[in-house]
């Protein structure tokens, strides 16, 4: 026994020098990503294809605070990067609007010439110099064929409209109190076909709690749409006295009902849920994530990874050794409750993530996992996080007094972070972004989107970075298989077709299923175009289930191309 | 007919540590209710699973005897509420750490550091892709609940005659903190929120006192409380994560040196046990 308790003993020391010095991380590494066995090329030409733009972020508060809050600004000033993907000129070609956020600073509207090259056009539109703002969201209110946009500020939302001359003018200003916001989505929440308006805010206050935060702006404001976009507010259902920090509002049929669920994901706490009831009102779910240890959520990005079963819900969150280990979450119904599996697909780390975008990059028929990270780039040697230790245990009271927080100015903040590429593979998803170099300045990414550049089914990649230059990823992928893409066009369903579901079913029996949500993710407007890589495989049908609840079929489509379909033009179902 | 007989050690009623047992189930009892708490009965359950398994078969193979292993279960509770973990397979050697520390760091047949805070430290120090001291956050920053963990944690600070150990640490931290927040930009009320965060009282009340690891005699129990105080709140000072817990153990090690070359022993700490022989077929 004495043998065996020294040799026992021994090993203890061992073990302890062990866990000390020695990296375990180094052993649950997968091998080294050989980035020519995927093909994958995402190319930064921002310069090529005549793209130029560095956001810009400077906050001015009233005088007699500004002061007190200097040292602060940097951590105010970094919720604003977005980017909007919209054929604003309805010539065919995708177009995008990144808004720059400080007072007098210039917002881009770049015009796709259809050669590969963007042309800036901001100016033609009166979409140059705009009031503060934040994110930009480009829907069609009053189903005349033209977008209006809503344009989310550091105060209130102001809603624009093209008059005669194309130009986008401000034909209503959303009353106080409202607060900065980067949390809105667009959607026929009451199948009307009008798209209606659900805004949540982040505002310039900081929390009185880590994870259990109740001095947030407020809940979730529906706005409703009376027709000829005319809105009135509607919160009997989400007048919720949780007063949250919300970063994004996702819409999903998380339990294949054919609801429209709300998931509002949550910094300082955790996530809100709603579900969609019968009558269309909403019921607040939140205990179905009670034990999710990340509250710190950024980005809501649904996706059907299974095919027809239930879909996946990607939340990014925070992932920094040392300080907070949870990682994003890949939520799941399984019938009772969600399940978190992003560990087990290999999402969960991704540094500080904020955007996130599904989309097959390699058209092999696996949806890809693009993410952007980093929150604020300063020093290296200066890190925030070590300067937390000092006021981070606090008390509500004393936390939610920005005075007492330590000033931000020049130090890092999980900056310096490079973005993820997860590529889907039958073992899982694997991370190939350091591969093939991609962010390789590491900047600090928000809004993400997809873009086809030439409308050849090759998905190119814009990043909003905060305080930075935009990034213009081109993918010069060769194409591992097929794909179609769809233009949707309502009737008596909302115009723009939001909130109505595709699915194909392949020549080999698998079936692929997206829901049209283009304001999911984070701070972000997706293309229109909704694009399937199908691999190898033929599609034998196309289902529509337009949110009228009219289903209609398309046969044999014509592969490698976009369709436009409208509503009305299929056979029934 | 074999019979096998088992002598286990298991304690009184009066043992202190039955009233820090009560103390933490009705605590994790309330705070698994709590949604933004984050974890749940099963990892709980891991955790104090591995930390009782090690605790029973360690002290087995060092002392030759069978005990009931309270001490793996309200070790498991100091480290569940502080310590994130991305597996839960972190657990086991989380746990290992804990109850190994007891069983092998050692003077003079005693332990020199309580485990749980020795967990909690190297394992923030070492696993740092898999561990962080995230979970404390969640769960803490309402002043009703530090008064509660204060009362509690001082009715057994008198049971356990250690109260001297905690009022010297408070003393000395308010003393102190004063005069490093004229280094700081951070103001000295930062310091006295930090002193009330229920972090810090469940550290002082329940770690600060563990019988085994700290002074018997008060003047030993001021010198090791004061001392600590100074540490941790230099730590503090110095953004060192984890300042309280890394002081401690700190605090543990010098008091244990002490102890070895003191003329003047403290008594052995005595708790109320009781032996039950267990028959078996």
């Amino acid at each position: 026994m004495n043998f065996f308790r020294k040799l026992l003993s021994i090993f203890f020391y061992i073990f302890l020098m062990l866990v000390l010095f020695f990296n375990f991380e180094d052993l649950f590494q997968k091998p080294e990503v050989d980035a020519k066995a995927f093909k994958l090329s995402l190319k930064e030409v921002s310069q090529e294809v005549n793209v130029d733009f560095v956001h810009e972020n400077r906050l001015q508060f009233r005088k007699e605070i500004d002061n007190l809050l200097q040292g602060l600004k940097p951590f105010y000033e970094a919720f604003s990067a977005s980017v909007s993907v919209v054929d604003i000129n309805q010539d065919g070609w995708s177009d995008f609007f990144v808004p720059s956020t400080k007072r007098g600073s210039r917002s881009h509207l770049y015009i796709n010439t259809g050669h590969g090259r963007f042309v800036e056009k901001a100016r033609d539109y009166a979409l140059d110099l705009l009031p503060e703002p934040v994110r930009a969201g480009f829907f069609d209110c009053d189903n005349d064929g033209e977008p209006e946009m809503l344009l989310t500020t550091n105060h209130c939302p102001i809603l624009y409209k093209k008059d005669s001359l194309g130009q986008y003018k401000k034909i209503y200003k959303f009353p106080e109190p409202c607060q900065m916001s980067t949390a809105f989505n667009i959607f026929d929440y009451n199948r009307d076909g009008y798209l209606d308006l659900s805004v949540a805010a982040f505002s310039h206050i900081v929390p009185n709690n880590w994870h259990n935060s109740n001095n947030g702006p407020g809940g979730v404001v529906f706005y409703k749409n009376e027709g000829q976009c005319r809105f009135s507010r509607d919160t009997k259902d989400l007048n919720e006295r949780n007063r949250r920090f919300t970063h994004a509002i996702g819409v999903v049929d998380s339990r294949n009902k054919e609801r429209q669920d709300l998931w509002a994901a949550t910094d300082f706490n955790l996530d809100r849920i709603f579900f969609q009831k019968d009558d269309d009102s909403y019921e607040q779910a939140d205990e179905i994530l009670y034990n999710s240890k990340a509250h710190n959520g950024m980005s809501v990005e649904p996706y059907y990874l299974s095919g027809d079963s239930y879909p996946s819900v990607f939340i990014s969150q925070v992932y920094q050794p040392r300080y907070a280990v949870t990682g994003n979450q890949l939520w799941t119904f399984d019938g009772h409750k969600f399940v978190d599996s992003a560990k087990e697909q290999g999402v969960n780390k991704c540094g500080w993530a904020w955007g996130a975008l599904f989309e097959d990059l390699n058209n092999d028929g696996r949806p890809d996992l693009i993410v952007s990270n980093g929150f604020i780039s300063g020093d290296p040697q200066n890190q925030y996080w070590s300067m937390m230790n000092r006021f981070a245990p606090s008390s509500r009271r004393y936390l939610s007094n920005s005075i007492n927080w330590r000033p931000v100015n020049n130090t890092t903040w999980s900056g310096h972070e490079r973005d993820c590429v997860f590529m889907n593979t039958p073992k899982g998803f694997v991370n190939v972004s350091e591969a093939i170099d991609f962010d390789k300045d590491k900047l600090d990414g928000r809004g993400l989107v997809s873009i086809d550049l030439l409308n050849n089914g090759k998905l190119s990649v814009i990043v909003a970075n905060q305080k930075q230059k935009l990034n213009f990823y081109k993918n010069e992928t060769p194409s591992e298989g097929h794909w179609i893409g769809f233009r949707l066009i309502g009737k008596t369903s909302n115009r723009d077709g939001i909130g109505t579901k595709i699915k194909l079913k392949l020549e080999n029996g698998n079936t692929l299923v997206r829901a049209h949500y283009p304001f999911n993710g984070y701070s972000a407007q997706k293309s229109s175009k909704i694009h399937f890589g199908l691999g190898p495989y033929k599609v034998a049908e196309v289902i529509v289930h337009w949110t009228n609840g009219l289903q209609e079929k398309y046969l044999n489509p014509k592969l490698d191309a976009y369709h436009s379909l409208e509503e009305g033009q299929g056979v029934a179902l | 007919m074999k019979h096998y007989r088992i002598d286990l050690t298991i304690p009184k009623l009066g043992d202190p540590r039955i009233l820090f047992l009560i103390f933490t189930m009705v605590f994790l009892f309330l705070g698994l209710r709590l949604p933004s708490f984050g974890g749940n009965f099963f990892d709980y359950c891991m955790l104090a699973g591995c930390c009782m398994i090690f605790d029973f078969i360690l002290r087995k193979m060092i002392t030759g005897e069978w005990v009931f292993p309270l001490s793996g279960l309200t070790t498991a509770f100091g480290i569940f509420i502080v310590c994130d973990v991305i597996d839960n397979i972190y657990y086991l050697p989380i746990a290992f750490l804990a109850m190994g520390s007891k069983a092998f760091l050692q003077i003079q047949g005693r332990h020199i550091f309580n485990p749980g805070a020795f967990a909690i430290v190297i394992s923030n120090l070492g696993l740092v892709h898999a561990v962080s001291p995230e979970a404390i956050l969640r769960w803490t920053g309402d002043l009703k609940l530090s008064l509660f963990i204060f009362l509690c944690g001082l009715f057994l600070a008198i049971k356990v005659r250690r109260w001297a150990v905690v009022l010297a640490f408070y003393g000395v931290s308010i003393l102190v903190s004063p005069t490093l927040s004229l280094f700081s930009p951070i103001p000295p009320l930062s310091y006295v929120h930090n002193l009330m965060w229920e972090g810090i009282v469940i550290m002082a009340f329940f770690m600060l006192t563990d019988p085994k690891t700290s002074p018997s005699h008060m003047k030993n129990q001021l010198l090791y409380g004061g001392f600590i105080a100074i540490l941790a709140q230099y730590l503090r000072f110095l953004e060192f994560r984890l300042p309280e817990h890394t002081a401690l153990l700190v605090g543990c090690l010098v008091y244990a040196i002490f102890r070895k070359y003191s003329l003047e022993k403290d008594s052995a700490e005595v708790w109320k046990i009781k032996e039950v022989h267990i028959e078996l077929f």
